[in-house]
């Protein structure tokens, strides 16, 4: 089984321990007997300047059996595309998380266009986080910032070639969104936020099961809750392909 | 280790509602209505049914506990705006069994007086109360209790068992604000499988005061028991969680908190 959708670093709005770490990540891993865990930093995610933090991931699990890197960028920055490339040289990937235009920033529509053809020319997929954290907790202040699935949904439109991953789906977005995902095929589902048991069928019956991946959200979800819905729900795609 | 969940709604099949439990290797399910339970669409008075419709709800659950005693259990549902139908169908669905405590959901705040009226009568006749209870940061519902409330609540009856539920809809902030009130235990069913909350209440609350709830079918089994297995190792935490403090609260003698 493959987490499609893990992160390591400091999450700022709780004191989550070893969590986080990539000593713990790893030892996830191998207790869930995962394959593969596709790793972004989530210092990158906190920051406006990902180039650092993904430099510092990217060599601290260079060889590892299972820790899978995958770079976090901001599709706007004019520097994104030199950034994936440099990284790209340095050992190749397969996806790349897609940071969210943070408020107060400029957007630049033809550098995310760009970015995604670089991602298509080079074979990745584009992972972008719907949802990260449950927002009814948590004051608007202590969120991460995520993507709305309208615009993710448009871009998805646009660059038919490209594989998305969307994470952190609800299963009222199949429902609110279920025409949209169903005529495009080229998008895919991590099961992180894929809660409730009706809301888990109608995904299932809208995405099918090889639209729906396992992702885990760690270190803000317990990752065995995405292992048992793939196990229990026999929800084992893989975007390795 | 033996699993008993406390917070179950009987919103799909019996026949589902089981397997799922099968598969997720629980023995128990203590379930309760909430007055639309099998309904597509909310009623307009979805948050204080009718009191036909409470006990429509109730007689739902009842059918459950007869087809299968062994594995299902249940708490009698009341809207107590209905005060006087409240105290008949907690006397009919509990005091005469075979019921186990009661569940308040969103037509009072639990601080509200027709609350209070119930409260008292659950207080002298042992009967625990699960009483839904959120934080949320957009601001909870008219009818909908703050842990704020609960301990309110558990202050003014310090003799009356109360599961505050959804905890990790509660989060830090109202574990601090119930931890005081040792007639309160929570819960483990509310947000999203968010790795800490648990771990704070299990270090505030100690393992006594937490139990095993999923919110089934609005939460399904892997991430309702992914926080809880998630949130310690240690096997005796776990089974006062998983099944003893269920056992102890709900099943023994009514209403004991301390055994």
């Amino acid at each position: 089984m493959i987490d499609h959708n893990a992160l390591v670093g400091r999450w700022p709005f709780r004191d989550l321990g070893e969590w986080g770490t990539i000593a713990h990540l790893r030892s996830v891993a191998r207790e869930l007997a995962l394959e593969e865990v596709w790793t972004s930093s989530l210092n990158a995610t906190f920051h406006c300047e990902t180039h650092s933090a993904n430099h510092a991931l990217q060599d601290q699990i260079a060889n590892d059996p299972v820790l899978r890197f995958v770079p976090a960028v901001f599709p706007d920055s004019p520097d994104a595309v030199s950034e994936l490339a440099g990284l790209h040289r340095q050992e190749s990937f397969r996806a790349v998380r897609l940071l969210p235009p943070l408020p107060g920033f400029e957007q630049h529509g033809e550098t995310r266009r760009l970015t995604l053809q670089w991602l298509d020319a080079n074979g990745c997929v584009a992972i972008v986080p719907l949802r990260v954290q449950d927002d009814r907790t948590r004051h608007p202040g202590f969120r991460c910032p995520t993507w709305d699935i309208v615009e993710v949904l448009a871009l998805a439109r646009n660059q038919a070639k490209l594989k998305f991953l969307l994470c952190g789906i609800r299963g009222s977005d199949t429902a609110d969104h279920g025409d949209s995902l169903r005529a495009l095929p080229n998008t895919f589902c991590d099961n992180s936020l894929l809660d409730s048991v009706p809301g888990t069928d109608r995904a299932v019956e809208c995405l099918g099961a090889s639209r729906l991946v396992c992702g885990t959200n760690y270190p803000v979800f317990y990752p065995l809750a995405a292992v048992l819905k793939c196990r229990w729900g026999g929800l084992d795609a893989d975007l390795r392909a | 280790m033996k699993r008993i969940d406390c917070h179950v709604h009987p919103f799909l099949s019996i026949e589902r509602t089981l397997a799922d439990a099968a598969q997720a290797e629980i023995q128990r399910q203590c379930v309760f209505g909430i007055g639309y339970d099998r309904d597509a669409v909310k009623p307009s008075d979805f948050t204080h049914p009718k009191p036909e419709a409470v006990s429509a709800s109730n007689n739902l659950v009842r059918e459950m506990i007869s087809a299968h005693p062994d594995r299902i259990s249940g708490l009698c549902f009341i809207n107590p705006r209905e005060r006087s139908h409240a105290i008949e169908e907690v006397t009919r669905c509990v005091l005469s069994g075979p019921f186990v405590g009661i569940k308040l959901w969103i037509a009072r705040r639990v601080t509200h007086p027709d609350v209070l009226a119930l409260a008292e009568f659950a207080q002298t006749n042992r009967v625990p109360i699960l009483a839904h209870c959120w934080n949320k940061v957009g601001g909870n519902l008219d009818g909908e209790s703050s842990t704020a409330d609960i301990a309110e609540l558990a202050r003014l009856f310090p003799r009356l068992t109360i599961l505050a539920a959804h905890v990790t809809g509660q989060a830090e902030r109202g574990v601090i604000e119930i931890a005081p009130y040792e007639n309160v235990v929570v819960d483990t069913s509310g947000g999203d499988a968010e790795v800490g909350i648990c771990e704070f209440a299990l270090s505030t609350l100690g393992a006594r005061r937490i139990l095993f709830g999923s919110d089934y079918p609005t939460r399904a089994y892997p991430s309702s028991l992914a926080r809880v297995i998630g949130c310690t190792g240690d096997e005796e935490a776990l089974s006062c969680i998983l099944h003893r403090n269920f056992e102890r609260l709900f099943l023994g003698p009514k209403g004991v908190l301390h055994d």
